[in-house]
């Protein structure tokens, strides 16, 4: 039967094609609003490193002054000091984790004739595990060593946008550069990737641009470069030593843990640094250090911030009107076929037989509903791109997961927008046809 | 074949009860012409509905085939129509998106029979009405005598034991009417009941009963056989 009711559904879409169309366009709209505002904030809230969820940490120890809260009452600074960061180094060898912060200096080539090509590029200053604690792939070369972390040692790896745009995309390992001023060699070239939200970025920093390059973070304090971020409870010191002795926290610091024993055994590490801290007179607030995870940490850093949630919801309400619309324009159509459906009672079908035609009549309707509402995603989505060019385009792209929830979507939506006036022909008397002379 | 005993049918809106047939009994034979007859807004389409089971009477005891089926469930009932009851209408009723074939196919949809059987049924039955060569037709494209003829071939598909029909010749001029009247008698000869609602009397007087239904009361020839509540 069903070959036979899908018959009779392209029958009827035929007949009436404007109410058709009305209902496939007001389907179409609600969807494509909708599936446009969850895709980017799906995709804006989804862990790029999946498969880590329960072995990467934010390692976060609370150094902030006893008398001012810090953002929020259960919330604890993201940043640690640089005695922090260099401690947790020294003190947790054992341990596979990486201090980050961020410097942007001038970076050259250092062949004279391509002075043109200079520019401001963005550093992640790391330790040689950033990289297999992110999984950064790379093009060409590799990271640079633990040795060359503790050597200071003049080396960067580049993005892949940064060796196209400064050597054509030609294997760069080996090459110099010039960044901040210094010469650096280059060790690798890192891959590009969807990599977003950046994992180990903050607030808005987790959807900026990736990053130009990467350079050991012990260069970094050893060529006496401040980061571009910082927060300071007292003082800043004196000089760049001053600074990094005093309480501004500015290094970011990630671990990642084979097992939960080991995750224990790296909690009681920074317990038992702090409590020795706190003998010399730091960490003046009670004893809290988190290993925080990929998920909490989005929900610190509000990935999914509260605007876009109404707008979701908005989205959501624009679609249930459209459903409205389609009820109404479905309940006529459907009102229309009322002599059609009494005279099919009269030969023989059951209320169940008329309800199954209907629906799949809904369903048709749905489904291309669905289909022009993903193609109208699709190009809201490529508009948007155009249009907000400063934000990261990889979260507007559909995935076949998005799209099959589209489609999922639309066909909810036809069935919700579809079961009353469907249930209610199916209800039509079958004796209207004799009386109608 | 067909028993109706103690049968009443009462329409109630509002406050306001309007008896629209009185309890009556009949009882109807296998290869019976029966026609009903009697003036407008006598009764005659709402024992129509109720003979067709389409309307439940609101007294009284129904039958067909030995079966009761007054208190049948919608699937019960609708598949009892579908099996021994043909429908033809005044106004034809066909679907006109559908195609001669298509329409004819209507109640075979619903017997779930095999696509062959279906083809062999529609075949037989247009062949009957002599309309072979117009499968492919569109309604529309019919005149009024070829689509009544088409109803009769959808109703004589399902090989029902019984063929309500309601005025059929009611839209037609007289040579396309007599050449319907024509087609009944033959399919009655082949054993088919057939009880016809007409305001003709010369078609009436050709069937082999006539019940007459007035004001809501119904009656054989000159033999009264209603029931008084």
């Amino acid at each position: 039967m069903f070959h036979y009711y899908l018959k009779l559904a392209l029958i009827s879409m035929r007949k009436s094609p404007i109410l058709v169309l009305l209902m496939i366009f007001a389907l179409a709209i609600g969807v494509a609003a909708s599936m446009t505002t969850i895709t980017v904030n799906y995709l804006s809230s989804q862990n790029p490193l999946p498969h880590k969820e329960n072995n990467l940490f934010a390692v976060q120890l609370d150094n902030w002054v006893i008398e001012k809260v810090w953002k929020a009452p259960d919330i604890i600074p993201y940043h640690l000091t640089y005695t922090d960061a260099k401690n947790l180094l020294s003190l947790g060898k054992q341990f596979k984790h990486s201090p980050i912060a961020q410097i942007d200096m001038p970076l050259e080539p250092t062949s004279s004739n391509d002075k043109n090509l200079s520019f401001i590029a963005q550093a992640t200053t790391v330790s040689h595990d950033f990289f297999s604690l992110f999984d950064v792939p790379f093009l060409y070369g590799q990271p640079w060593s633990k040795e060359d972390d503790k050597n200071n040692a003049n080396l960067i790896v580049i993005s892949e946008t940064t060796n196209d745009r400064l050597f054509l995309g030609a294997n760069s390992v080996g090459k110099t550069l010039i960044y901040g001023g210094e010469i650096f060699t280059i060790t690798g070239v890192t891959q590009k990737r969807n990599f977003l939200p950046k994992i180990y970025g903050i607030k808005f920093s987790m959807f900026s641009e990736p990053e130009d390059l990467y350079m050991p973070f012990n260069t970094q304090v050893a060529l006496e470069w401040f980061s571009s971020t910082f927060y300071c409870q007292k003082g800043q010191g004196d000089g760049y030593q001053g600074f990094l002795q005093s309480e501004c926290m500015w290094v970011l610091f990630w671990a990642e843990f084979k097992d939960s024993a080991e995750k224990q055994q790296y909690q009681q590490f920074i317990d038992n640094y702090v409590i020795d801290q706190k003998i010399l007179g730091r960490f003046p607030r009670p004893l809290d250090n988190r290993l925080t995870s990929i998920n909490t940490w989005f929900k610190y850093q509000g990935v999914i911030n509260k605007d876009t949630q109404i707008l979701m919801w908005l989205a959501i309400l624009f679609l249930c009107v459209c459903l409205f619309n389609t009820i109404g324009l479905m309940l006529a159509k459907f009102s229309s076929k009322s002599s059609e459906v009494s005279l099919r009672r009269a030969l023989g079908a059951s209320r169940q037989n008329i309800f199954y035609q209907y629906l799949i009549e809904s369903l048709c309707i749905g489904l291309c509903g669905g289909v022009l509402g993903m193609l109208l995603t699709f190009i809201s989505l490529e508009y948007f791109k155009h249009i907000y060019t400063k934000l990261n385009s990889q979260v507007m792209t559909l995935n076949v997961e998005l799209l099959l929830l589209g489609l999922l979507l639309s066909i909810l939506a036809t069935l919700i927008a579809g079961i009353y006036p469907t249930f209610k022909v199916s209800r039509t008397s079958a004796c209207m046809q004799l009386r109608q002379k | 074949m067909l028993k109706m005993t103690g049968i009443s049918k009462h329409f109630i809106v509002g406050n306001v009860k309007t008896q629209a047939l009185h309890p009556f009994n009949l009882e109807i034979k296998q290869g019976d012409f029966v026609a009903v007859v009697g003036p407008s807004g006598s009764g005659k389409t709402t024992f129509l509905n109720m003979a067709g089971m389409l309307e439940q009477p609101s007294f009284g005891q129904y039958e067909i085939d030995g079966i009761e089926v007054e208190n049948l469930n919608d699937k019960a009932s609708s598949r009892i129509r579908n099996e021994k009851i043909g429908f033809v209408f005044q106004s034809f009723n066909l679907i006109p998106e559908l195609t001669v074939y298509d329409n004819v196919d209507v109640p075979l949809r619903y017997r779930r029979f095999s696509s062959k059987e279906r083809k062999e049924r529609i075949e037989k039955a247009l062949e009957q009405v002599g309309l072979s060569g117009r499968y492919k037709h569109f309604p529309p494209q019919l005149s009024g005598g070829q689509q009544q003829r088409v109803a009769i071939a959808r109703s004589l598909a399902g090989s029902p034991s019984i063929i309500l029909a309601d005025e059929p010749t009611g839209n037609l001029d007289s040579k396309m009417a007599d050449g319907v009247m024509t087609l009944l008698h033959n399919i009655n000869k082949a054993g088919t009941t057939i009880i016809m609602v007409t305001h003709n009397n010369e078609q009436a007087q050709e069937a082999g009963r006539i019940v007459h239904i007035s004001d809501g009361y119904l009656s054989e020839n000159t033999l009264l056989k209603q029931v008084i509540a």
